[in-house]
């Protein structure tokens, strides 16, 4: 198993992990507050949104391997996460 | 893709279609289930940023009470199980399925944690007088980890028959399109927890 660790580390999925784990740091800071956008609760806010969205796009592309799909079904995976975080930001922001 | 065999006691396996052209991972009902669910979900998050635009006050000092640590361990648990599923998959698709098992089995691991992790913060919720009657946002948070948790444990029994069907000595085409099938699911629990995190427990 340890032989063939390097392998798997080299993988594209890997890197996306490392950046989906990064990512959820992010989030959680701006949710607390402790992030860069402090001054307005609203930036934070939307960017939790934004960066779960992002998140749940790699998670597509890399885990349920996307990236070699069918176009059509890429457009229904990516046109949800957009259409859904628009919606869900717009509640947000505006409702 | 029918005549796919893969072996695990001999190295290298064959990969199924090593062509350029785009395939479905997994069978395509599987699709039809997680597209299905994901539209299902789209209206839960509208239905609750909707209800917590009418009740910031109220939301905001409900959700004071939750503990983001709980949320975000098991979102990094979720992300690493999930890691551990592509790395199974991979192992079967290229001469290395004796691996597959315990990488399967880790992911399952770590979807026990995420199991642990939820009965902690039910109970610690429970045991101050928080329910699901308490107020609209509690309603939410109960309902919708609730719903989630059934994913998770029907996933738990999905990673199990993705290790037996590992377990094999020789995998067919149906063998590896249900494993496939199994990890598409996988990561639509992942997904769908991804965006709860954030609008129950970072959203205020």
């Amino acid at each position: 198993m340890i032989s063939y660790l390097p392998v798997l580390l080299r993988q594209r999925a890997t890197a996306a992990w490392a950046v989906l784990m990064l990512a959820t740091v992010i989030s959680w800071s701006l949710g607390t507050h402790h992030g860069p956008a402090l001054h307005d609760p609203r930036f934070a806010a939307t960017g939790v949104i934004v960066i779960a969205f992002i998140k749940v796009h790699l998670v597509g592309r890399h885990f349920m391997e996307l990236r070699e799909a069918p176009r059509a079904l890429v457009l229904w995976f990516d046109g949800w996460v957009v259409a859904v975080c628009a919606v869900v930001a717009g509640l947000y922001l505006w409702a | 893709m029918s005549e796919l065999t893969v072996s695990a006691a001999t190295p290298p396996a064959v990969q199924p279609a090593p062509t350029q052209r785009r395939r479905i991972p997994g069978e395509t009902g599987i699709w039809v289930f997680v597209l299905g669910d994901m539209v299902m979900f789209a209206a839960f998050f509208g239905i609750y940023v909707q209800a917590r635009s009418q009740h910031t006050e109220l939301f905001n000092a409900s959700q004071q009470k939750l503990l983001i640590a709980f949320g975000a361990v098991n979102t990094c648990l979720l992300l690493t199980g999930s890691l551990f599923v592509v790395w199974g998959v991979h192992a079967i698709r290229n001469g290395a399925a004796r691996f597959a098992p315990k990488l399967f089995a880790a992911a399952f691991v770590c979807a026990s944690l995420f199991g642990l992790d939820k009965v902690i913060e039910y109970t610690e919720k429970l045991s101050v007088g928080i329910t699901p009657v308490t107020n609209p946002f509690f309603t939410y948070f109960f309902m919708f980890t609730g719903i989630h948790a059934l994913h998770l444990i029907i996933g738990m029994c999905v990673l199990a028959r993705m290790r037996r069907i590992a377990l094999q000595p020789e995998l067919d085409a149906s063998d590896m399109a249900a494993i496939e099938s199994g990890a598409t699911y996988w990561h639509l629990v992942d997904l769908l927890w991804v965006v709860l995190f954030a609008l129950l427990y970072l959203l205020n």
